[in-house]
C-alpha cells in the first residue's frame, strides 16, 4: 500500500515537473507591432485526407522575445493546392520564429503568381518564400523577398520537402543585417519519392 | 652607301615604332587578351541586372572584389551529364564565411532545359541537416557558414526548367 502512495506521489511529482517545463517554454514576449498583410486571389484549395494543413501568409512566433516589429506581407495569385494524403503541409510566405530572441525587425515578403501546388502523399512539406528562424538570437533586421512565379511543384511520395526561396536560420547568430531577395520564374519542380527536400535559392545559415 | 641605308630603315624603323607605342597610353596584359578570348556564357534567360552579374561572375570565378561583392553563375552546359554529388556541388556556390567578408552575394542560375536528378543519402555534397533531420538538394542557396556579424545581402536570379528530383533506387 505504501509502495502505491510513492508511486501516486513520484506520478504527480513528475507531472508538475513536466507541467512546469511546459510553461516555462511559453515565455513569448511581444513589445512591438507584428504586421501581417496577406492578399489570396482565385485560390481554390482541395485538400483529401487527414490532418493537412495549407497555410498562405501565416505568422507564427512561439517561445521567443520579440521587441522590434515583425513583418510578413503575402501575396498569393490564382495558385489552387490540392493535396492527397495525410500530414502534409503546404505553406506560402508564411513566417516562424521559435526558440529565439529577436531584438530587431524581421521583414518577409513573398509574392506567389499562377503556382499551383500538388502534393500526393504523406508527411510532405512545400514552401514559397518561409522564413525559418529556429533556436537562434537574432539582433539585427533579416528581410527575406521572395518572388515565384509560374512554378508548380509536385510531390508524389512520402517525407520530402520543396522549398523555394525563403530564409532559414539554425543555430545560428545574426548580429548584422540579413537581407535575401530570391526571383524563381517558371520552375516546375517534381519530387518522386521519399526523404527528399529540395531548396531553391534562398538562405541557409548554420 | 648599303650602311646608310640599312641605318635608315633601322630609323624609321624605331621611329615608327615609339609612335605606334605613342597610341597606346595603357598596357595591354596578356591575362587580359586571354580572358576577351574565352567563351561568352549563354545568357538566354538573363537580362538587366542579371547580364551584370553574369559577366563579372565570367571575370572574377569565386573571388570577392574590393566592394565585397561575390558573383555566382551556372547554366545547362555546366551540369549537363554530371553526376548528381557534381551538380548538386556546381548549383550551389560555397559556404560564404565571415573571413571572406562577403557583403551582396549575386547570384544567377539559368537551366534552359529538363533537369532529372537521382539523389541518393550520400549524393548531398552540402551534408547539412535541418532541423527536422533532412538534407536539402540545393539549387543556387546561399550557405552562411558561421555568425553573421556584418551585412550581407543575397540576390539570386534562379531560372528552371522542370526539374525532377527523385530517390535512387537499391
Amino acid at each position: 500500500m505504501q509502495r502505491m502512495y510513492e508511486k501516486i506521489i513520484r506520478a504527480a511529482i513528475s507531472l508538475f515537473v513536466l507541467v512546469g517545463l511546459a510553461s516555462a517554454q511559453s515565455n513569448t514576449t511581444i513589445n512591438a507591432p507584428v504586421t501581417d498583410i496577406t492578399t489570396v486571389t482565385a485560390s481554390p484549395t482541395d485538400i483529401v485526407g487527414n490532418h493537412n494543413t495549407a497555410q498562405m501568409g501565416s505568422t507564427s512566433v512561439g517561445h521567443s522575445t520579440v521587441n522590434a516589429p515583425v513583418t510578413d506581407i503575402t501575396t498569393v495569385t490564382a495558385s489552387p493546392i490540392d493535396i492527397v494524403g495525410n500530414y502534409n503541409t503546404v505553406r506560402m510566405g508564411s513566417m516562424y520564429v521559435g526558440d529565439s530572441t529577436i531584438n530587431a525587425p524581421v521583414t518577409e515578403i513573398a509574392t506567389v503568381t499562377a503556382s499551383p501546388v500538388t502534393i500526393v502523399g504523406d508527411h510532405n512539406t512545400a514552401q514559397m518564400g518561409s522564413t525559418s528562424i529556429t533556436h537562434s538570437t537574432v539582433n539585427a533586421p533579416v528581410t527575406d523577398i521572395t518572388t515565384v512565379t509560374a512554378s508548380p511543384i509536385t510531390i508524389v511520395g512520402s517525407n520530402t520537402a520543396v522549398k523555394m526561396g525563403g530564409l532559414s536560420i539554425q543555430n545560428a547568430t545574426v548580429n548584422a543585417p540579413l537581407t535575401n531577395i530570391t526571383t524563381v520564374t517558371a520552375s516546375p519542380v517534381t519530387v518522386i519519392g521519399g526523404f527528399n527536400v529540395a531548396q531553391v535559392g534562398g538562405i541557409f545559415a548554420w | 652607301m648599303k650602311r646608310s641605308l640599312l641605318l635608315l630603315n633601322i630609323a624609321i624603323a624605331l621611329v615608327s615604332g615609339s609612335t605606334l607605342r605613342g597610341q597606346h597610353v595603357a598596357p595591354i596584359s596578356t591575362t587580359g587578351l586571354v580572358k576577351s578570348l574565352t567563351a561568352a556564357p549563354n545568357t538566354d534567360n538573363v537580362t538587366g541586372t542579371q547580364t551584370m552579374i553574369v559577366n563579372r561572375a565570367h571575370v572574377l570565378k569565386d573571388r570577392v572584389d574590393a566592394e565585397g561583392d561575390l558573383y555566382f553563375f551556372r547554366r545547362y552546359s555546366d551540369v549537363a551529364g554530371k553526376p548528381p554529388q557534381d551538380i548538386e556541388a556546381l548549383l550551389t556556390p560555397a559556404p560564404v564565411t565571415p573571413q571572406q567578408k562577403v557583403r551582396t552575394m549575386n547570384l544567377v542560375v539559368d537551366i534552359d532545359h529538363p533537369l532529372f536528378i537521382v539523389t541518393s543519402k550520400s549524393s548531398s555534397s552540402s551534408a547539412r541537416k535541418t532541423t527536422d533531420g533532412t538534407t536539402p538538394f540545393m539549387i543556387g542557396t546561399t550557405i552562411i557558414d558561421g555568425k553573421v556579424s556584418r551585412d550581407l545581402q543575397v540576390n539570386s536570379f534562379i531560372t528552371l526548367d522542370e526539374l525532377k528530383i527523385t530517390n535512387k533506387r537499391r
